[in-house]
This record gives structure tokens, sequence and C-alpha cells, in this order.
């Protein structure tokens, strides 16, 4: 490439780091780090105590990504929680860290969330009741789809069959019906008995 | 015989059957079956809003917050506020919507501010700049809290603001509007709190 579109290119991803960079920065109070990982108000009265012991270290930081990737940004165009840069996106997930950290199952943690914005904010619904169709719809369309073309598959080759089958009968005797065997018989009989009668 | 054009599918010119053309009405009625309630869904989606989320927390009881204040030391919890109807509006200073709402929530907080408690939760913004914000759109008759972290938020089920909820004395939420008010909506969502309504 020439100096020029390299030093372009640069630029964009100079200017495009930097607008990481500004993406990353509160507009809110971000509070000291004691008060990021308080568990948010009500999480005990909404789903009782945590499931389990405390967590920390590398798997809490594997847990909060999974949960965060399931976990939808209300503020976002149905992206995930995991996926946005947006503070309401962080301010989830750090809510979510802290839950977890404190030893709260998923389950406890998606019913904290749903509590206040429904079930909405899973982006994986759960399997049960009216979402079940979320999965059936589709796979009972692809079969009916399979089913019905399977049905004009047949159909086609039937009246493909039909028509060669009409097609060889009209070659080899255009325009007559073909004879029976008896009556073919019969008939070859009859020649027979006129050709000696004529020699 | 070539000429008898009875026979179901046979033309006269060629002698060679053509596939039957008339149509099973169990297909049509079978597509229409599936296709009618497909299109009824889709077509009723048009009328929605995208951005709407649920507010399953009406009806329900306010999440208990502790607050710091923007102008004092002290935090502010929900139930220091029991016993009298409360109105929680979140707004931010980066909200347009929010400047023609402000005056219209103080002169409200006048003129009810004896029988209901009016709070502003400062939403995703500095602490610095709140009290210009307020003294230049309408001044500050109630109090201000500040979200420390969007904790509140999340626990409330705020999605945007500005967003307000209309809170009765034993600490039910009986309503939610998302979006700026006017003298209208804020008269007749304080009829219904403290009418008993929901």
């Amino acid at each position: 490439m020439r100096p020029t579109r390299i030093a372009l290119c640069a630029a964009l991803f100079a200017l495009h780091l930097s607008g990481v960079a500004a993406a990353q920065v509160d507009r809110g109070e971000r509070g000291t780090d004691a008060e990021r990982m308080a568990l948010g108000p009500d999480v005990e009265r909404t789903v009782g105590k945590p499931a389990s012991g405390p967590i920390s270290g590398p798997a809490l930081d594997q847990l909060t990504q999974s949960m965060a990737k399931r976990m939808r940004c209300p503020v976002c165009q149905g992206a995930a929680v995991a996926d946005s840069p947006s503070e309401s996106a962080r301010n989830m997930k750090q809510q979510v860290r802290s839950m977890i950290a404190a030893g709260y199952s998923e389950d406890q943690i998606f019913r904290y969330f749903e509590t206040s914005y429904g079930e909405f904010i899973r982006l994986v619904p759960r399997a049960e009741g009216i979402n079940l169709l979320v999965w059936a719809i589709p796979l009972s369309g692809l079969l009916v789809g399979l089913a019905l073309a399977s049905g004009f598959w047949t159909r086609r080759k039937w009246i493909a069959e039909q028509k060669v089958a009409r097609e060889s009968s009209a070659v080899s005797e255009p325009g007559r019906a073909q004879p029976s065997n008896d009556q073919q018989r019969l008939l070859d009989a009859f020649r027979k008995e006129a050709e000696s009668d004529d020699a | 015989m070539g000429q008898d054009n009875q026979q179901q599918g046979e033309t006269a010119s060629t002698g060679q059957a053509q596939p039957s053309r008339r149509v099973s009405y169990k297909v049509i009625i079978g597509g229409l079956v599936i296709i009618l309630p497909l299109l009824w869904v889709l077509f009723s989606g048009l009328f929605m809003d995208p951005h709407r989320m649920d507010a399953p927390l009406v009806g329900r009881n306010a999440p208990a917050f502790d607050l710091p204040e923007l102008n004092s030391d002290g935090t502010r919890s929900l139930a220091s506020y029991r016993g009298k109807p409360l109105v929680l509006n979140f707004f931010a200073t980066w909200c347009l919507p929010c400047r023609s709402e402000h005056p219209v929530l103080n002169q409200a907080a006048r003129q009810f501010g004896d029988r209901i408690q009016f709070v502003g939760v400062v939403y995703e913004d500095k602490r610095a700049v709140v009290n210009a914000w307020l003294n230049r759109y309408g001044g500050q008759a109630f109090p201000t809290l500040i979200d420390i972290g969007g904790k509140a938020a999340i626990a409330y089920g705020v999605y945007g603001v500005p967003e307000t909820f209309f809170i009765d004395p034993q600490g039910v939420i009986r309503s939610k509007h998302v979006g700026p008010m006017d003298p209208m909506v804020i008269r007749s969502r304080i009829a219904l709190l403290v009418g008993g309504g929901s």
C-alpha cells in the first residue's frame, strides 16, 4: 500500500481505539471498589440466601462472562450484556459479578433481574410453558416442509412414470390398443389357419 | 377415444394425460390455518414499541434503597419515606426530555409537597454537575439522591430516563411512567396514587 493509505489506516485505527476508550468512561458515579462489589438492594428479600459459598478468582470471571452472554442489555438493541460497552450493561455485569462472588446461583441471579425487568432480560428464554413454542414451531415447520417436499417429489415421480409408460405403449402400437396374451394366441392361431389355407 | 373430453384430465389433441388441476380444499384450509395466525401475530407486532420493556414491579413492593444525598453526607433509605405516598423520579443531566420535566416536578412538589413526598434519583451522572442543572431547570423543591454504580436503577428495572415510580404509603409501586411527564400526567397519576386506584 502507498504511504498515505497506510497513514490513513493507522489514523482510523487510533481513532477507533480512542472511541473504545471513551466508551469505557463512566458518566455516572463509580463509587469505591467496596461499593461496587456490594450486593444491590433487596437481593436477599427477592431471592433468599446464596445457594453456595463465596466464589473468587478465575472461576468468578468465567461464570460472570458466561452469564453476561445470556443476559440482554435492556438499553441496547438485543445485545448481550457481555458484548455491550454501554454503562448500563457494565453496571449489570458488575451486579452479576457481585452476586456470583457472594455465592448466588445462576437461577437466583436471573430471578433477581427478572423481578425488575421481566423475562425479556434473558437472551435464552426459559424452556417452559409457552416459551417451548420457540423451539416447537421451527422444528414442526421443518418437519411439515419436509413432508410437503417429499409429497411433491413423489407426485412428480408418479406423473413422470405415467408419462413414460404412456409414451412407450404409444411407440409400440401407435393409436391402437395392445391385445392381451389370450387374444394374441387366438390371433396367431387364426393367422396360421389363414396362411395354411392360402398356401 | 381422443375426442372424449369427459374423461378427467385427457386433452383432445394429444391423448396424453395431464396432471389433475382441481385444487384440494384441504390444502387451502390447512394453509390458511397456518398462515392466518402467523400473519395476525406479525401484524400486531407493527403496533408494538420495540424499545419498551415490561414493568413487572408494578403492584409489588418497591425495592429498598439506601442512597447518598446530593447535598449532604448522609444517606436516605426507602423505609425513611414510609407513611407518605412517594413519587420517585430517575433522571440525568444529559437527558434532554428531563429538562422540560424537572420544572413540572418542582411545581407539583410545591403544590402537593405537604401530602406527597417527591424524590429525585440521579442516574448515570456525576454529582458535580447535578446541582447546577437542577437550579437551571426549576430549582430544588425536593431532595435528590445519587445512585452509585446503577444498582438502584437495576433493582427498579430502569432502562432509560426519565422514569417515574408512584409508590403508596405502604411501599407498594402503584404505577410507573416511562418518559417525561407534563402537569396533566402528574396530576392523574397522583390522583390514582392517593385515591387508592391502580
